[in-house]
């Protein structure tokens, strides 16, 4: 039985596991996130390609708080092995989080082009929406309705072909 | 607040129509983003994805598409009459073997007023038959007459409409021969003509009966107060009655 060759410890091969990308926030902090997990994100996928070796990928959309939260997504969906109810559970207790906060998960899912993440948290709000009226969504979201009585007439008698 | 605009514009997408017209009517901001013909864009695309493959042939926007679309419309409200009683008269001929037994024209608004007395000893049949909400056409027959069953009774009721001075036939030649003890109506009927810009409508008659006093019938003989005219099969109120009528082959 041949031994096999040593396994090449070169950074640049693709098959390297370990391989880490580093981010910088907002606000300064840098993080490190694997390559597999980084791929997760689109956005972060074209800036790898584009070779950007060494220096920390600066990220000026998201603050260091959010981007600590999303490196730890992206990880975990990179993960091997997570069987599909306990990555759900896991997700679920993600997004368990303040209203603001899931804003603002979305906007960063948005920027950096992470579809599961995206998915997962504008869901979360789709859901606060779904079948409320909207009176209801308005008490929700502590949202001031500013129509004036003959635009909301105007709105209400727009909008009756989806509640007949 | 415009990160927000950024998280309604990618909540968006995950509604469905009725939650995004929801979302059009919570505030100014939310309708503005909302009422993006791109939203609804994706809504039609999700309910007919072949329409991806014509993307431009639509006149209407995706919003106006998927409102009219996206479900089966309830029966629609039917349009304004282009006719009115005022405009029609019927001429109206019966006879029994060769001899004409009623022969008159009959104004519209006189078979739209309908009996206004019935005289008494008319069945209660009778009453509840006219009283109840299908509409009908009557005209009281004064003086009364009398008609045997046995007796060959025929029927002819032209219209003419005084707006395009056309006739149309409403029962070209048809024998009395139904009789409805409940209600003591003695009726005849006929299938109507309709113009041909109206294909495939058929199996819609047209009903004439005369209406009984309520005597001892089993002589065979009966007492006629008055005649109703009705399209029971398809109209049922009066617009509808006017719509059936404007749509016969008037020439």
């Amino acid at each position: 039985m041949s031994s096999s060759p040593p396994p090449s410890s070169a950074a640049a091969s693709p098959s390297c596991p370990k391989k880490m990308i580093a981010l910088r926030s907002s606000d300064g902090e840098t993080f490190e996130i694997e390559e597999a997990a980084a791929l997760q994100s689109k956005t972060l996928e074209n800036m790898i390609d584009e070779d950007c070796a060494g220096t920390p990928i600066p990220l000026p959309n998201v603050t260091g708080k959010i981007l600590a939260k999303v490196v730890e997504f992206c990880s975990k969906h990179a993960e091997p092995g997570v069987d599909d109810e306990s990555l759900r559970a896991w997700d679920a207790e993600f997004v368990n989080v303040e209203q603001a906060t899931v804003f603002d998960y979305i906007l960063a899912a948005n920027f950096l082009e992470i579809p599961t993440l995206l998915n997962l948290t504008c869901n979360v709000v789709a859901d606060m929406i779904r079948g409320k009226t909207p009176d209801e969504i308005r008490k929700f979201f502590n949202i001031k309705s500013i129509f004036s009585p003959e635009e909301e007439e105007e709105v209400r008698r727009e909008n009756h072909w989806a509640f007949e | 607040m415009s990160s927000f605009d950024e998280v309604l514009k990618a909540v968006f997408p995950f509604l469905d129509g009725t939650d995004l017209a929801s979302c059009m009517a919570v505030c100014k901001q939310w309708r503005e983003i909302a009422k993006d013909d791109y939203f609804w864009k994706c809504l039609c695309a999700r309910r007919w994805p072949s329409i991806c493959k014509r993307p431009n042939s639509f006149r209407v926007t995706y919003y106006k598409l998927y409102q009219t679309f996206h479900r089966r419309q309830q029966r629609q409200a039917l349009l304004p009459p282009r006719l009115c009683f005022e405009d029609l008269e019927f001429f109206i001929d019966m006879w029994t073997e060769d001899n004409l037994i009623f022969s008159e024209v009959v104004p519209g608004p006189i078979l739209e007023a309908g009996i206004k007395n019935l005289p008494p000893g008319v069945s209660e049949g009778i009453r509840l038959h006219l009283d109840c909400p299908q509409y009908k056409m009557t005209l009281p027959v004064e003086p009364r007459f009398t008609v045997a069953f046995s007796q060959n009774l025929t029927v002819s009721v032209l219209a003419r409409r005084k707006d395009s001075d056309r006739v149309a036939c409403i029962i070209n030649n048809s024998d009395f021969g139904y009789t409805d003890r409940t209600s003591n109506r003695f009726m005849a009927y006929e299938y109507l003509d309709f113009s041909p810009l109206y294909p495939f409508i058929s199996n819609t008659r047209a009903w004439i009966s005369l209406l009984f006093m309520d005597k001892d019938q089993n002589e065979g003989v009966i007492d006629v107060f008055g005649i109703e005219v009705d399209f029971c099969d398809a109209a049922n109120s009066k617009e509808e009655v006017l719509w059936l009528l404007d749509m016969l082959d008037w020439k």
